[in-house]
């Protein structure tokens, strides 16, 4: 059952590839990342450091200290933030809960048909595995339609997929090679010739929850038809390899358990994770899908969803994931999220007055200080810890005379109370997810930042120098390792 | 039938309809008799093409054309000669100009002089014998032209040796010396190239005049001669990297050539040279450190004498420096440079705020430490850096720590062992100081004689060594527990050698025993070869394979800059009221 592109269906499949390529990009090019910088933006940016360049010059101090103030603000503005989305996360459950009961108590007929769609590059001894989990996904197997989206290229894993293909269900679908080689553009390219009426992305190393998939179709039908995305948790199944995975661990489940509830409760856009998550069909193909100039195209389409008046939900159910477990590898990984979520802030700040329109004050909010904010204060954290630590060590006075007294104090609170509220919300999920040997890696969290730091800058770098490049994670690490790691690499 | 031809004259031409007749007409007269093709490598926009076709048209065979177009004339005049060689297929190749300035005359003169004397170029030269420069009008182009032969054979004095007109447009090379891929020609005269580059063992000259021009305008310029010094000095620099002549290439890599080009310009990078150069830069970048650790290495003064940590350092590194191969193969040098520059700037920053005091010492120290590993993650790539972490930091636990307890403890601990094995032969002077007797001499044992400090210090650079090989495990405390036993023996027993000495053979041998240092060294070697053993063990260097070493040129370079930023200022204060000065007026 393997759809090669062969001659007579040629014509087909470049309008198809076409289509997954430059699909949302010509319908709507300023949703579309293949441009970093419109003209607007760029004639604004350039105006406003050449705005800054003769205060600088002229009053190199007081402009410094203007400029530290507002970042003061703006920092201490991402920490209440934070702190409000963890407090609208507590007060109520703001997940979509679908007991077991409920989930198993469709009968089969009246399942939607559902499409999975797995991307996978280079890496045959996943598939096997991969095959085993969706064996175990409780969900009538005529109703499935699993596309498994392999670049044609790619001959390893296609052999060792067609060596193991079980059932008429999985469908292997070659992606033609064509720039750029990313995995929206596969799932575009899956999408298709997907049949089902609800569809979710599954990365080929995960394992999502046996239910997940009766469970999102047992919410769709009970959400309000707004609700066009459900996305589900993610977690790690190998959090206790080393500290960078605890971290990791740690890590995500503030992210899904707090941060993304709040901002539900907050009536907030959310910028989605990269797997798991589930879609009314129609709606995705009318939105265009993701983009495939985008580096997290899953954080994009949240964005994108929102402004064109769709919502998401958070799907109480586990998808257990590979955590990074290697310093360089979660760098690279991280970095592209970073400048994904910097992408993604620069397409919706294009138009302000529409995506303020569209978004409302909360979804603006949302947009500013979630995905721009997150890269960016992980990048400023560096620049405020070096200027602390300076400091002390010298007390020279130019810091001092950096800051204008009111916001010293507002610098002093983040530094202090800010700092201390993060590692305390760390805590905080390391009760919630009832994990005691986490403790002492939440409280060791701050060296973490640093690692964020790094990725922060390096983010910030590539957008100048290479905005579309996609960084190469490295899965498999996890597994016993074999003679020549390279040979486990994929693309996520 | 006639046979194959020997000869094969490349012109090129670049719009000269008039002289390709006369050309021709001169070649048949003074070549009569012998066999031979002409290939006219054509730049031109007229109607030059035309005109040779219609010369070639009674000898197609013969004369040959090679047009090139506009766009797609690399190399200009060079590139046109470098084609030209690369279509020919006779055993022999003349080059020269179109101009009719290179008399046909003198070929059969080089084609002679090439069989007689087995050459492998026959330069057609100006400046020998009876050759003149009559037609290079002009005394600034006469000098522009004489200048840049000058200089081509002072940056060349072996190749160009038997040349004195390195810049002619007129020889004759065997074919099969000059490989065409191998040429990079820009523009100007190829020779030089074919010279340098080529395999040429011989070269003769013959004299020619060089003749006014017959038609058509010149193309030498000043700007031509500009090109050819950047062409030079190009080429002189890629041939100092890849030496074509034996005595070159000798002295070469006797002169550490080939230690650069090893680790900046090809694959085959050292992993120890580039670490050796880290270390270098280090020192270079903090003069003042040098000194400082040159009296630390014997003086008990701060704390630990360094010789044990750098001998630990030392032994850690030989067996960590490759990579183990249970390592992972993923590398970003965009982290390296990210990390690089934080670990500069800090020591940057560190030796920039360093207060003008005491303790402007652990300020030097700390900035030491942030440069060589900024060095090494920007020379061996972050993963190195974090495999040699420990190294990189050992030293620094011979930084100013008080431990007035723990050198207490260390101090009775080995005095006591050994007063106890020694007590049959020496006696105590009070509740501390150990004394033995020689012919009636009372030797006492005096207190820097003792490596109190050094005890707990070995012990304290066991343990970090151990934790970078074993990590956090229970074998990690066997070890270290074991390793330490051993080194205490060792001092408490040397101690006690020491005491015998003075007992057996006299003041003399007790003398040499007590000073300073004697001891620690014997520590410090003790624990050198159970950290190296342990490095060795945990990390055995993959046999064959080749792992990754980042490309280390601009690295190099900045490293280089702000040593020299660092360093600099700082070089001669410290070498003129250094420690190192007192220390080697003092002894």
């Amino acid at each position: 059952m393997i759809k090669k592109p062969s001659a007579h269906l040629d014509h087909h499949l470049d309008s198809d590839l076409a289509k997954s390529i430059n699909g949302l990009r010509t319908r709507w090019p300023d949703y579309s990342a293949h441009v970093v910088l419109t003209r607007l933006q760029r004639a604004a940016l350039l105006g406003s450091a050449l705005l800054l360049v003769p205060p600088l010059v002229w009053w190199t101090i007081g402009t410094l200290r203007v400029l530290i103030a507002a970042i003061t603000v703006l920092y201490a503005g991402a920490i209440i933030f934070r702190i409000a989305l963890v407090w609208a996360a507590s007060r109520d459950e703001h997940r979509t809960r679908v007991s077991d009961e409920d989930a198993r108590a469709v009968p089969d007929h009246e399942l939607p048909v559902y499409t999975v769609l797995v991307p996978a590059y280079r890496e045959p001894q996943v598939i096997g595995p991969l095959m085993d989990h969706i064996a175990a996904l409780e969900y009538p197997v005529q109703k499935l339609d699993v596309k498994l989206l392999l670049e044609a290229d790619d001959h390893e894993t296609i052999a060792a997929a067609l060596a193991v293909l079980p059932s008429p269900h999985v469908e292997i679908v070659a992606v033609p090679v064509a720039h750029p080689r990313t995995k929206p553009k596969a799932c575009n390219y899956g999408l298709q010739s997907a049949r089902g009426e609800l569809v979710t992305i599954y990365d080929a190393e995960d394992r999502p929850e046996p239910l997940q998939l009766r469970r999102a179709a047992v919410a769709f039908s009970r959400l309000d038809p707004a609700y066009v995305c459900l996305q589900a948790e993610l977690g790690y199944f190998n959090s206790d390899q080393n500290r960078i995975t605890r971290w990791f661990t740690l890590d995500y489940a503030t992210w899904f358990r707090s941060l993304l509830p709040g901002l539900v409760a907050l009536g907030m856009p959310i910028p989605l994770g990269g797997t798991s998550n589930h879609f009314r069909m129609r709606t995705l193909r009318s939105l265009g899908a993701w983009d495939p100039f985008n580096v997290t195209e899953d954080a994009d389409l949240g964005i994108r969803l929102a402004r064109l008046g769709g919502r998401v939900g958070v799907l109480d159910s586990v998808t257990l994931e590979e955590a990074n477990s290697d310093f360089i590898n979660w760098i690279k990984q991280r970095s592209r999220w970073y400048k994904g979520y910097l992408q993604t802030w620069l397409v919706h700040s294009r138009s302000p007055w529409a995506t303020a329109r569209q978004l409302n004050w909360r979804g603006l909010l949302c947009l500013n200080l979630f995905v721009g904010g997150t890269p960016i204060t992980a990048l400023l954290n560096a620049v405020f810890w070096a200027m602390t630590v300076l400091w002390f060590l010298a007390t020279p006075p130019v810091i001092e005379a950096l800051f204008i007294a009111p916001f010293y104090y507002v610098g002093l609170v983040c530094l202090v109370f800010g700092n201390a509220t993060v590692i305390y919300l760390n805590v905080l999920t390391v009760r919630q997810i009832e994990r005691p040997d986490l403790l002492a890696t939440a409280l060791l969290s701050p060296l973490y930042w640093v690692m964020m730091s790094i990725a922060g800058a390096k983010a910030a770098l590539q957008l100048i120098f290479n905005p579309s490049y996609w960084e190469k994670t490295t899965h498999g690490l996890h597994l016993p390792r074999v003679h020549n790691s390279l040979s486990t690499a994929h693309v996520d | 039938m006639e046979p194959e031809p020997q000869v094969c004259v490349v012109i090129p031409t670049r719009n000269e309809a008039d002289n390709v007749a006369p050309m021709l007409r001169r070649l048949d007269a003074a070549l009569a008799g012998m066999p031979f093709e002409v290939m006219f490598v054509d730049d031109s926009d007229d109607d030059t093409p035309e005109t040779i076709r219609a010369a070639g048209a009674s000898a197609p065979d013969r004369i040959r054309l090679l047009h090139r177009l506009p766009g797609q004339r690399p190399g200009g005049l060079g590139g046109a000669v470098v084609a030209g060689i690369a279509a020919a297929r006779t055993p022999w190749v003349v080059v020269m100009d179109g101009d009719l300035q290179h008399p046909p005359e003198t070929v059969p003169a080089l084609i002679e002089a090439a069989t007689e004397a087995g050459a492998d170029v026959v330069v057609a030269s100006r400046y020998r014998g009876p050759g003149r420069s009559d037609g290079l009008g002009g005394l600034l182009r006469r000098l522009v032209s004489r200048a840049s032969g000058t200089l081509a054979r002072l940056a060349f004095p072996l190749r160009l040796r038997p040349v004195t007109d390195p810049m002619s447009g007129f020889f004759a090379v065997r074919r099969e010396a000059v490989e065409p891929s191998d040429l990079r020609p820009n523009g100007y005269k190829i020779l030089l190239e074919i010279l340098v580059r080529g395999r040429i063992d011989r070269v003769v000259e013959v004299p020619y005049t060089f003749q006014a021009r017959h038609a058509g305008a010149s193309k030498a310029s000043l700007r031509e001669g500009l090109r050819f010094g950047y062409h030079l000095a190009r080429l002189r620099s890629q041939m100092l990297l890849r030496p074509r002549l034996r005595p070159a290439r000798a002295a070469g890599s006797a002169a550490g050539a080939s230690a650069v080009r090893r680790m900046v310009i090809d694959g085959r990078r050292s992993v120890r040279i580039r670490f050796a150069l880290a270390c270098v830069l280090t020192v270079a970048a903090f003069p003042a450190v040098t000194p400082m650790f040159w009296n630390g290495l014997w003086s008990r003064e701060p704390d630990v004498p360094l010789v044990i940590p750098l001998a630990v350092a030392a032994a850690l590194l030989v067996g960590r420096l490759k990579a183990p191969d249970a390592e992972l193969d993923v590398h970003d040098r965009q982290v390296d440079g990210l990390l690089a520059t934080f670990l500069l700037m800090m020591a940057a920053v560190l030796t920039v705020i360093a207060p003008d005091d005491a303790s402007s010492s652990a300020f030097a120290l700390l900035a030491t430490a942030a440069y060589l590993a900024g060095a090494t993650v920007l020379l061996l790539g972050t993963r190195a850096a974090a495999r040699l972490r420990w190294a990189l930091v050992l030293p620094l636990v011979a930084l100013d720590v008080p431990m007035p307890a723990v050198q207490h403890a260390g101090d009775r601990l080995i005095r006591g062992g050994a007063a106890l094995i020694s007590a049959p032969f020496a006696g105590r002077l009070d509740a501390t100081s150990l004394f033995v007797r020689h012919a009636g001499q009372t030797l006492v044992l005096p207190e820097s004689a003792v490596p109190a400090t050094a005890l707990p210090g070995a012990v304290l650079c066991l343990a970090l060594a151990g934790l970078c090989c074993f990590g956090a495990t229970r074998r990690l405390l066997a070890r270290v527990l074991v390793a330490s036993g051993v080194v205490t023996a060792v001092a408490v027993l040397g101690l006690a050698g020491t005491l015998l000495a003075g007992r057996l053979l006299g003041p003399g041998a007790f003398r040499v025993a007590v000073v300073p240092g004697v001891l620690d060294v014997v520590l410090a070697v003790t624990i050198a070869i159970f950290v190296w053993r342990w490095s060795r063990a945990v990390a055995p260097p993959p046999p064959t394979e080749r792992r990754y070493v980042p490309r280390g040129r601009r690295a190099a370079l900045a490293l280089v800059v702000m040593a020299a930023a660092l360093g600099g200022p700082a070089l001669p204060v410290a070498w003129s009221s250094s420690a190192i000065g007192s220390f080697i007026s003092s002894h």
